[in-house]
């Protein structure tokens, strides 16, 4: 059989193979559309925040995925005035 | 690939010189290539082609500004795998020609390559690439420091959006939340795409649609699309 075209995968930053469409469907669209909202001049951080705080799909979905990043990063500003030696880490004992 | 070429040709009492400088794709690099003829007497015996040298000219200027040009000055952000948070913070040019300098001193191309493979796609896997515990409740100060350590790694995106469409543009529907992919536009024979969030994998003429002429700018009128210029990286690949 003549085969005259091979696809191949040109582009080396392919953003799009961290994106599977079975778990992220429509992960594209929110990638670009949080590019396109943050690209605006007026109401760039009220629309940017209105979309972390509610999510537009909140079980699945990229906005609702960085929703969660930014609580857990959020999260973690609480000890960030807290010298190592206060904290506490959890360590495994053996018995 | 691209390439341009200078040939010079030298030539001696018995020996034929020709010296071709190859400019290649990469911003900076300059390869030289020499072909060396021998002549004996009357009779050419030999030919040899010989990679005399291979210079890689590190001219931070020419890099710097080719790499640059073909990064828009405003809107440009990184996405990090391992940090998608960072594409919501617009990169200035002077951190990018920055990044595009660790990147290059790092080995990983210059605006679209990677140096994370993905071994686990989002979501639900993020801190560890940064080197960060899952189990560890870190501050946010470790967060961001371990981010800045590793934010080369990222790939620039970009998106703008478009008054018409054109060939290579993506359609957007913000509706059903669906990116059309123009490969062909023409007033004149209509359009094609294909939709790259379309549930069907490896059939293309499931995702293929294609619009008779004028009737994607009946359409477009009707505010069903959006034409948006986005990043390469955004589009191609599987």
């Amino acid at each position: 059989m003549l085969c005259s075209y091979q696809p191949i995968t040109a582009c080396l930053g392919d953003i799009k193979a961290w994106l599977p469409k079975q778990l992220l469907p429509t992960a594209l669209w929110e990638v670009i559309y949080l590019l396109l909202a943050s690209s605006d001049s007026e109401g760039t951080d009220a629309v940017r925040q209105a979309l972390l705080d509610t999510g537009l799909s909140p079980r699945r979905g990229l906005i609702a995925y960085l929703r969660l990043l930014s609580k857990v990063v959020q999260r973690g500003a609480v000890i960030d005035d807290i010298p190592d030696y206060r904290t506490i880490r959890e360590q495994e004992v053996i018995l | 690939m691209f390439a341009a070429g200078i040939i010079t040709i030298s030539i001696t009492a018995n020996h034929v010189t020709r010296s071709m400088v190859v400019r290649s794709n990469c911003p900076g690099t300059v390869t030289l290539l020499e072909l060396s003829i021998y002549k004996n007497n009357k009779m050419l015996l030999e030919l040899y082609l010989c990679l005399s040298l291979f210079v890689c000219i590190e001219s931070s200027s020419l890099s710097r500004n080719s790499v640059i040009e073909r990064l828009p000055s405003q809107g440009l952000r990184l996405f990090h795998p391992s940090y998608p948070l960072s594409l919501l913070d617009v990169v200035s040019e002077e951190e990018a020609s920055s990044i595009i300098k660790i990147k290059r001193l790092n080995g990983i191309g210059s605006t679209t390559a990677e140096g994370v493979e993905p071994t686990m796609p989002l979501p639900w896997k993020s801190f560890p690439e940064l080197g960060i515990s899952p189990e560890a409740f870190v501050s946010s100060k470790n967060i961001l420091d371990s981010y800045e350590r590793q934010k080369h790694q990222g790939y620039f995106i970009w998106a703008r959006k478009l008054e018409k469409p054109r060939n290579n543009c993506v359609l957007l529907n913000h509706w059903s939340q669906r990116v059309i992919h123009l490969t062909q536009y023409s007033a004149t024979d209509g359009a094609v795409g294909y939709d790259l969030t379309s549930s069907v994998d490896n059939d293309l003429r499931a995702a293929q649609m294609t619009w008779p002429p004028l009737a994607l700018e009946f359409e477009m009128t009707a505010n069903k699309w959006q034409a948006v210029e986005v990043s390469e990286n955004l589009i191609n690949g599987g």
